[in-house]
């Protein structure tokens, strides 16, 4: 093997809060030879993005290296001074950010911003610098780049923005690309291209890539060696192959034992019989009015069109789709927070669709929402306590004692201990937060209950747990649900029966072993061939 | 259940990695270490000088060396020991009135601050929540009324109800409102969207009922830093208006007022000094007031 690139060793890095110094990593050691791709892997709070900036210096102003040391090329990064740092960013370790949305100054020419990295550096200047980034943007796949130099990002689509950042992070063909969950904010399909666009452009380049992820799989799939990380420590590494299929560290196992995949067998049992439905939707459709032209004419956007399905008693309906499918505004006109434009909804057989006053406020009872962001689904000010009490007030049930001990009980359901009634949002983790809004969805005995993108925020061990609770909930209490999701290999474990959507209309249906097994429609099947298996692409 | 321990801030500059990072402790946070926060250069100073001059009003009758409305002693008189700030025209002593004048001064200012927000939240909650023609009416009459500017109206209000410092009081709270209306119709514009209020909509909870209990609260930190950081402007307001003979009038030892009689005695420069000084130590210390505490609520500040 030839010398390493970078050489991280027993690195520490600590960060100043209110309540003392928090190490975020403890003396974590990881090596990248010349070419090699390189993934970190952790759940969030594991330190994996904290490494990565302290590689390149980019700490936050109350982080601090405590220990060890960082080598790129035969050179201690960490005894370098800022301006010594600046030649080594960019023109030699270059950097993809997260967040395509922003990393890019809204208020300046896409191009323009490629071009600086050259100026910057004083590679290039004027003509040429404008030159060589339509060039780079031509090389990262972007269609017409001579037109879209002087495009601003707003113009941009969500990948096409993460490759903008990719050319950015690649102009002085670095020996080093840092990618910090490159793909995290995209769309499934649009995170495969961006990822074998980018794999092809650091290969021909030569340019080795230290790659966060959280997805083992996504990992596995696209690097040479796997570190895992878990708070703060690498807890295994090794060559992609052997950390996925012969995990020596329990973590690692149960990382991959809790992954959803398409090979993860489903959770739930059909239900016997054929169960009438509780929830019909019919021909369901909603537009919105947006402004456009610069008479601020009104023409509608239709979010979602002709949405046509049932939920049968007691099972797992679940719909997927992309950003913008339409999948939540759906879900939304379910719980009647929206009111469709045209359309049916019925709940027990009998038509809700344009119910407002008491029969609205009895509709409430039966149906209830779960949303994605554990972090904005309570509110901060109220206790969990009050938060799970809440609609037991709104509806007046029981007396004051009664809903205290109700209260209690629910949250037991969930499997939270009765004492956090007393805590506020802040102080639970992420699950324990999903948990308390699963509590409060079930506060007043509903019969259905949508999950928009419930699980999707959480970490996979902690979305395994939320997912198992979900199902014996069901199997206890002969819940209905509405599962939104953009997860395929979720949606494959915990639904009866699997929508397909894409632009406001439902595409395809089925059972999910028809849908996944057999794809008809050719957006099922693209769908599907996007999701990272875990198993690298042949070389 | 894997929990995470501590509290990571933004893990680095790198698009702010994923979800917040948020406390997980067992405890909440000892009240000790949540003061902590407050310990800063800024406010520590600012919260002094401020207390001083809260002692100020209430002991100035007890403070104030001679009496503010009467001669004590000779005519336009230098700073002495007897007199730190001199005598005015009438050989009252500057430091006994502008002792009093606080007494006068700086109630008004909090309280005209305190109506603003409190009329402009409420307006601005109701524009921002309700939305569509509420909304427009709402929102264009703070327009027209901030398009006024604040001596004009204090002016017309001084015309039709004669001057004095309780009508120069109702001109600022009139001119000062739509600020507030903005900042909270802001501010709620973008709490209602979030998911916490989608489920309180979800079960049933009246509109009324989500803005007061889920809504309103969410907003009132900005506020109330904002206010603080106003409560400067207010002051010198007051004094200016005062100052056009719109506000207190003679006898009165309102600092503009005195600022009056300093102009019409150009050359004994002690009797503007006296309230201009007083003026600049508290607008400065509600100042470093204010910024203090917005740097300690600015989420992106933690830890600096």
């Amino acid at each position: 093997m030839t010398d390493a690139l970078l050489e991280v060793r027993d690195l520490s890095v600590a960060f100043r809060t209110d309540r003392g110094d928090v190490e975020a990593v403890s003396g974590a050691s990881l090596t990248v030879h010349a070419g090699q791709t390189v993934a970190v892997v952790g759940e969030s709070g594991s330190g994996k993005s904290t490494l990565t900036a302290a590689v390149n210096r980019l700490l936050a102003p109350n982080g601090r290296v405590t220990g060890g040391s960082v080598t790129f090329d035969g050179v201690d990064l960490l005894a370098r001074s800022e301006k010594q740092m600046n030649g080594v960013r960019g023109k030699r370790i270059g950097l993809v950010p997260q967040d395509p949305m922003s990393n890019l100054n809204p208020l300046r020419s896409v191009g323009s911003q490629i071009a600086e990295v050259f100026t910057v550096h004083r590679e290039a200047r004027g003509r040429e610098a404008k030159k060589k980034a339509t060039e780079l943007l031509e090389r990262v796949g972007i269609a017409d780049a001579g037109r879209r130099y002087a495009q601003y990002p707003h113009e941009f689509s969500g990948g096409m923005r993460q490759r903008v950042l990719i050319a950015m992070g690649l102009a002085l063909r670095p020996q080093l690309l840092i990618a910090d969950e490159p793909t995290s904010a995209l769309d499934v399909t649009v995170q495969k291209t961006v990822l074998d666009q980018l794999a092809e452009l650091t290969a021909t380049m030569g340019t080795a890539v230290l790659l966060v992820t959280h997805d083992l799989a996504l990992a596995a799939e696209r690097a040479d060696h796997v570190v895992v990380m878990r708070k703060g420590r690498v807890v295994e590494e090794g060559s992609a192959r052997t950390v996925l299929t012969s995990p020596t560290a329990d973590y690692t196992r149960l990382l991959i034992s809790a992954a959803p995949s398409l090979a993860t067998s489903s959770m739930v049992t059909p239900p016997e019989g054929t169960p009438e439905p509780i929830i019909e939707v019919t021909g369901l459709r909603k537009d919105y009015p947006v402004r456009t032209g610069a008479l601020g004419r009104r023409t509608p956007f239709t979010a979602a069109d002709d949405v046509t399905f049932t939920i049968p008693r007691g099972t797992t309906v679940g719909i997927v789709g992309e950003s913008g499918s339409g999948k939540s505004t759906v879900a939304k006109m379910v719980l009647k927070l929206e009111q469709p434009t045209a359309g049916e909804l019925a709940f027990e057989g009998t038509s809700v669709t344009g119910i407002g006053g008491k029969e609205l406020f009895a509709f409430r009872r039966r149906v209830q929402p779960v949303f994605q962001n554990p972090y904005a689904a309570l509110d901060s000010r109220y206790t969990v306590g009050d938060a799970v009490r809440e609609p037991l007030d709104v509806h007046e049930v029981g007396t004051p004692a009664q809903r205290r001990a109700k209260v209690a009980e629910l949250l037991q359901q969930v499997a939270l201990d009765p004492e956090l009634a007393r805590r506020y949002p802040h102080e639970l983790s992420g699950g324990q937060r999903q948990r308390v809004a699963i509590a409060r969805a079930l506060a007043l005995d509903p019969d259905v209950v949508v999950l928009d993108e419930a699980v999707s925020a959480l970490d996979v061990l902690v979305q395994a747990q939320i997912l198992e609770l979900l199902v014996s909930l069901q199997q206890r209490l002969g819940l209905s649900f509405l599962f939104i999701s953009h997860d395929l290999a979720v949606v494959r474990m915990i639904c009866h029966v699997v929508h397909v959507m894409k632009g406001g209309r439902i595409l395809e249906s089925g059972s999910p072993a028809e849908l996944f097994d057999h794809p008809q429609h050719a957006y099922t099947q693209a769908l599907l061939a996007a999701i990272p298996v875990g198993e690298a692409a042949p070389a | 259940m894997t929990i995470t321990a501590g509290a990571l801030p933004e893990t680095g500059p790198f698009g702010g990695a994923g979800l917040p990072q948020t406390p997980l402790d067992d405890e909440k946070l000892p009240f000790r270490v949540r003061m902590r926060r407050f310990a800063r250069p800024q406010i520590v100073v600012g919260a002094v000088v401020v207390l001083v001059w809260v002692g100020v009003i209430a002991l100035a009758g007890v403070l104030a060396p001679h009496d503010p409305f009467a001669s004590s002693g000779g005519r336009l008189l230098p700073p002495s020991a007897e007199h730190l700030f001199g005598t005015d025209s009438l050989g009252r002593d500057v430091f006994s009135r502008v002792l009093h004048g606080a007494r006068l001064s700086l109630p008004i200012a909090v309280l005209a601050i305190v109506l603003s927000v409190a009329v402009g939240s409420v307006v601005g909650a109701v524009a921002g929540f309700f939305g569509g023609w509420v909304d427009a009416v709402l929102m264009r009459t703070a327009d027209i009324t901030m398009a006024f500017p604040s001596i004009l109206l204090a002016m017309a209000v001084a015309a039709a109800l004669g001057p004095g410092l309780t009508n120069a009081f109702l001109a600022i709270v009139a001119v000062w409102w739509p600020i507030y209306a903005r900042l909270v119709r802001g501010q709620i514009l973008s709490i209602k969207e979030r998911e916490h209020v989608l489920a309180a909509r979800a079960i049933g909870m009246s509109r009324t009922a989500i803005l007061r209990k889920h809504v309103l609260p969410h907003s009132l930190t900005p506020v109330s830093v904002n206010a603080t950081m106003d409560l400067g402007s207010i002051i010198i307001l007051v004094a200016s208006l005062s100052f056009l003979g719109l506000g207190a009038l003679p006898p009165s030892p309102e600092w503009g007022a005195m600022i009056t009689d300093g102009a019409a005695n150009f050359y004994q420069w002690w009797i503007a000094a006296g309230p201009g000084i007083a003026m600049i130590t508290v607008v400065l210390a509600v100042n470093f007031l204010g910024d203090g505490l917005r740097d300690v609520f600015d989420v992106k500040n933690r830890g600096r």
